[in-house]
């Protein structure tokens, strides 16, 4: 239930949520939606988001009160099955996925899923801070800096404004506008970058043996694509995160980790930063205005290994 | 299955009233519409009522009903998605010269022996105007169950005539 303690055991907490806007919040949930699978909000931190919105729009008690109330009436009068109804409302089942029984809201999962949906959870709002701040003309990613302290690490942006592409997908002979609602299924990574305005040529070549494609997704927000993919080997979890930034304002973006270094690593002239959260390992870059982002349980050595891979083409 | 022991009908009561706002928060997010955003969340309490052992024994009420609303909402969208399917694709594409709208009166004639007028005005509210099914019925003067039936109806039979 919402409210029952301050902190997620996976990383939202509620003095973190209550930085974010509404409509962030708002966009938090659509993008967990969108997932195609392993979501990365439980049921809890979406309760956990809804009371945060829910204390911010429902000031007035009374209204409040009397809102439910009629809604209330509404579900008893025109909705609630009466002895003897037989069908359900639905073409298909909708009751979903029952959390454990007796147990907290948290899903049944691996352990190595609970460690994906941390670093999933991290990825999406370092997402947001940077897509949903304030609309301006434009940002100049390569002017993005990293600063960090024992528990952050900031891209900070200089406010440079840059001309961007919009770029248009086309798959089996149909033009889809980037902002469109419109989901596509891609099942090659390369086909779902170069759609999106983004060169194949600019994600790793190489990565550990053992790893296979599980999950390829692209979201939509607010005209910014955001390529998703997940690689799971028999132990092992990494994502790659590719986001098309096309003409978004940022202050800063905070990512968390853990009190360990962070690495500068330089190849292809572009710095990357690995850093660590836990007992996992990220490294975050900006190319041409695409923020890359790869997350799991990964070496330093396989992380620079899988970066240098990029430019050794 | 209605909700028949007294002490089901508290927990859905209070269910109910504590969860509604947060519910109808997430819907409308997702939905864009506060008329479709209120009908999943009474779907979703319409599901509790038929599946409350499922609910109570999931031990965790609140995770159960966000998961269900979720699936309501992907199941209307899928739902409606197919209707307008069936119908841009039951017409002419040359007799719709945008098919995200669809020229109503062509598509009043072009449906003509596929559904009455009766059955098309309501297939044209819930489809083009985005009607909840609560509304359509308000509209129709039928209940929510009768107009979720007869747009099944009609989406049937558009399906069959689609597939010929």
């Amino acid at each position: 239930m919402p409210g029952r303690s301050n902190q997620h055991p996976y990383g939202l907490n509620r003095n973190q949520l209550e930085q974010l806007s509404t409509e962030e919040l708002e966009e938090l949930l659509r993008l967990d939606f969108d997932a195609p699978k392993n979501n990365a909000l439980s049921t809890d931190d979406i309760l956990r988001i809804l009371d945060v919105i829910e204390k911010r729009e429902c000031s007035d008690q009374a209204e409040n009160a009397a809102e439910v109330e009629r809604a209330w009436e509404s579900f008893q009068k025109d909705y609630m099955p009466t002895a003897g109804d037989e069908d359900s409302l639905h073409e298909e089942d909708a009751a979903g996925e029952i959390p454990r029984e007796g147990g907290p809201a948290v899903p049944h999962r691996s352990p190595r899923h609970r460690i994906f949906r941390t670093t999933l959870i991290a990825a999406i709002i370092v997402l947001l801070s940077l897509m949903l701040a304030a609309q301006a003309a434009g940002i100049n990613l390569f002017k993005l800096i990293g600063t960090w302290t024992e528990e952050t690490f900031r891209l900070t942006n200089s406010m440079e404004a840059v001309e961007t592409k919009e770029p248009t997908s086309s798959v089996n002979g149909s033009t889809n506008a980037v902002g469109s609602d419109a989901e596509i299924e891609y099942t090659s990574l390369s086909d779902a970058l170069e759609d999106n305005g983004v060169s194949s040529d600019t994600i790793p070549s190489w990565w550990p043996d053992g790893f296979s494609l599980e999950e390829l997704s692209v979201s939509q927000m607010q005209n910014s694509p955001i390529v998703f993919v997940l690689y799971e080997s028999e132990n092992r979890t990494f994502s790659i995160s590719v986001h098309r930034v096309i003409s978004r304002e940022s202050d800063s973006t905070i990512y968390e980790k853990d009190g360990n270094e962070v690495i500068q690593y330089r190849s292809g002239d572009i710095i990357h930063y690995i850093m660590s959260n836990i007992n996992t390992k990220q490294v975050v870059w900006v190319n041409d205005s695409v923020i890359y982002t790869i997350s799991g349980q990964l070496t330093t050595k396989e992380i620079k290994k899988m970066i240098d891979s990029i430019y050794e083409r | 299955m209605s909700v028949e022991r007294p002490e089901d009908k508290e927990l859905l009561d209070g269910l109910y009233h504590e969860l509604f706002r947060k519910l109808f928060a997430y819907a409308k997010a997702l939905l864009h519409s506060d008329d479709l955003a209120e009908e999943a969340v009474q779907d979703t309490f319409k599901i509790a009522c038929e599946k409350i052992n499922k609910m109570t024994g999931s031990g965790n009420p609140a995770g159960w009903l966000v998961t269900t609303l979720k699936n309501v909402i992907r199941d209307m969208q899928k739902s409606r998605q197919s209707l307008y399917y069936y119908m841009a694709h039951t017409v002419s594409f040359d007799d719709i010269p945008d098919i995200g709208k669809p020229d109503e009166e062509n598509v009043d004639m072009l449906y003509h022996g596929l559904a009455s007028e009766e059955d098309f005005a309501l297939l044209k509210c819930i489809v083009l105007k985005k009607y909840s099914y609560l509304e359509a019925a308000q509209q129709f003067g039928i209940s929510v169950e009768a107009c979720k039936k007869r747009v099944q109806r009609i989406k049937k039979r558009l399906r069959e005539n689609f597939e010929k």
